[in-house]
């Protein structure tokens, strides 16, 4: 695809280089050229695209488009789109049809913009690879034996390989972050209550939060600023009076340098690391080296409450309102052989586990301990967001792996120590690229800002992003 | 550690999910070394919270949408229905 920013497709519609219906047939060619990565599901019905054309010419000719009227967008399966498939990447979802939009949906479709194409995943956002997709894995748009990261794989996908300029993600251990990092684009995830939930297949409710993945910092804040915003169909997210942003200047960005010397760090990520802190220091930033000693505790801490409401929110796959159902003798046989048949190992694995967490005799050790313990990694953000504006850390220890190559659950999980902890505490974080590789692979740095920072994100992200041309 | 066959049949029972042979055997070990790893949360020493953004919201109670306005379109997800009922098997 010839473009690959939002402003410049914004421009070459209202100059009439190309219409919007145009742009769709040579978005469409895109992602079926790139079927082999596997990045998308399925495409949206010819219905919604065709009534979202017309609307976004219908804007355009009465001079009231928006930045996304006519820019067509790949959507994550776990985001309802109404009267279309939205399967999770689940068996037990493969046949639902959504019966309302999600929130997100709605501000896109009034806004203008075209949602093609449903994005794979791995199964209810459970993972971080897409290998535990019911439907087959993605594949890294740069390394194609290599994973795209996940759980939100293709929608990073198919922005890196750019038969989308955005597409939309969630996150809820760092499932927009680390396959930005993978797959070598700009990927947002926003405070905890800054964007609706409402049509997002619930996975983790006190950490799930949707964002963009974009090719540059500005596009990533332009969707957000679309999608963000009190939903009062959504009673955790809050009224922008609620969202008191930083007041200060962005001047000093924290290295929190004993939490990133983690036994199994990659050394060639720390040293490209260490260029990109270079880039931070040229683009005018002052670095400073701080301490999380809670840090150490957050990956424990989320792999017990996010199991935990895991297993809460699984419970509605029961196989009676919707999804897929296998009759027993009795309602209890008739949710396990339902259940049992189509919810895939690492589903099964966090329902178990959340279970356990959950149940008496374990609930306090566990579920309300890691709960409480939340308010530690708080308490130590607030702290140092006294003397520095944001924190940059790696996204992942690891480099992408081989489709296939890791078979154990526990060694996936641990490389999800530098995301976890930001869904934990409900800051806004954001991942951006560098122009360097690592054994072919992109880099990129994550910001951290306080609650509410987006502005601090975008602000150092561009300068940043300036550093890498 | 390891989880014990008995203690994953419990936790399968009130997942609603049937664990039986092989998987069995995997899960009693995956589980068991995922909880061996988050055990670690005993160490932590917990501080008095501050408060934050959120806090509990409700709506008010009233009628929200016109009666019947939804019903065919969730219907049409039931694998059973019967007019304009979700059928499920017999309960007592």
């Amino acid at each position: 695809m010839a473009y690959t920013s939002i402003p410049e497709i914004h421009e070459a519609l209202l100059t009439k280089k190309i219409s919007v219906r145009d742009l769709v047939t040579e978005t469409r060619a895109a992602l079926q050229s790139h079927e082999s990565y596997h990045a998308i599901l399925g495409f949206y019905s010819d219905v919604l695209v065709e009534n979202q054309i017309i609307f976004a010419e219908n804007l355009l000719a009465e001079g009231k488009a928006g930045p996304l009227t006519g820019v067509p967008c790949v959507i994550k399966d776990n985001i309802l789109v109404k009267g279309e498939t939205a399967t999770a990447a689940s068996q037990m979802l493969e046949h639902y049809t959504a019966t309302y939009n999600a929130t997100v949906v709605t501000k896109l479709l009034e806004a203008g913009a075209i949602p093609l194409a449903r994005a794979n995943m791995d199964e209810f956002a459970m993972g971080s690879s897409t290998e535990n997709s019911a439907f087959g894995p993605s594949h890294n748009p740069v390394v194609f034996e290599a994973v795209p990261g996940g759980s939100s794989g293709g929608s990073a996908v198919t922005v890196a390989l750019n038969d989308v300029v955005f597409s939309l993600g969630s996150d809820t251990g760092g499932s927009i972050r680390q396959p930005a990092a993978f797959c070598g684009v700009v990927g947002l995830k926003p405070t905890y209550g800054h964007v609706s939930r409402s049509g997002l297949i619930a996975m983790a409710s006190s950490l799930d939060q949707i964002g963009p993945f974009t090719h540059t910092v500005s596009d990533a804040e332009t969707v957000y600023k679309v999608i963000a915003g009190k939903d009062p169909l959504d009673a955790t997210s809050l009224e922008s009076s609620e969202c008191v942003p930083p007041t200060r200047k962005p001047q000093v960005v924290g290295v929190p340098r004993s939490f990133i010397a983690q036994e199994g760090m990659d050394a060639r990520i720390m040293a490209e690391f260490e260029q990109s802190l270079q880039d931070l220091v040229s683009a005018g930033y002052a670095l400073k080296d701080v301490e999380l000693p809670s840090f150490d505790k957050a990956l424990a801490m989320y792999y017990i409450v996010c199991p935990a409401e895991v297993s809460s929110n699984m419970g509605r796959y029961d196989g009676v309102r919707y999804g897929f159902s296998k009759a027993g003798a009795t309602p209890k046989e008739s949710f396990e052989l339902s259940r049992t048949a189509s919810l895939g190992k690492e589903v099964q694995r966090r329902i178990l586990l959340g279970t356990y967490v959950l149940s008496s005799g374990y609930y306090d050790a566990y579920y309300r301990k890691a709960e409480l313990a939340r308010a530690n990694l708080r308490a130590d953000l607030a702290r140092v967001f006294e003397e520095v504006d944001a924190l940059v850390i790696p996204n992942s220890p690891v480099l992408p792996w081989k489709i296939g190559e890791k078979m154990d659950p526990l060694s996936v999980y641990l490389a999800d120590v530098f995301t976890v902890p930001v869904n934990m505490a409900g800051v806004p974080a954001l991942t951006v690229p560098t122009k360097r590789t690592i054994e072919s692979f992109p880099g990129s740095i994550q910001l951290i800002a306080p609650h509410h920072g987006e502005d601090v994100l975008f602000t150092i992200g561009k300068a940043f992003e300036n550093m890498q041309k | 550690m390891s989880l014990t066959h008995e203690e994953i049949t419990y936790l399968a029972g009130l997942s609603r999910i049937k664990v039986e042979g092989e998987d069995m055997v995997r899960l009693a070990e995956e589980v068991g070394s995922i909880l061996d790893y988050v055990s670690s949360i005993n160490a932590v020493e917990l501080i008095t919270p501050t408060p934050d953004a959120h806090h509990n919201v409700v709506r008010a109670d009233a009628i929200t949408h016109e009666g019947g306005i939804h019903t065919e379109r969730l219907l049409a997800c039931a694998p059973l229905t019967n007019g304009s009922y979700v059928q499920v098997a017999k309960v007592l």
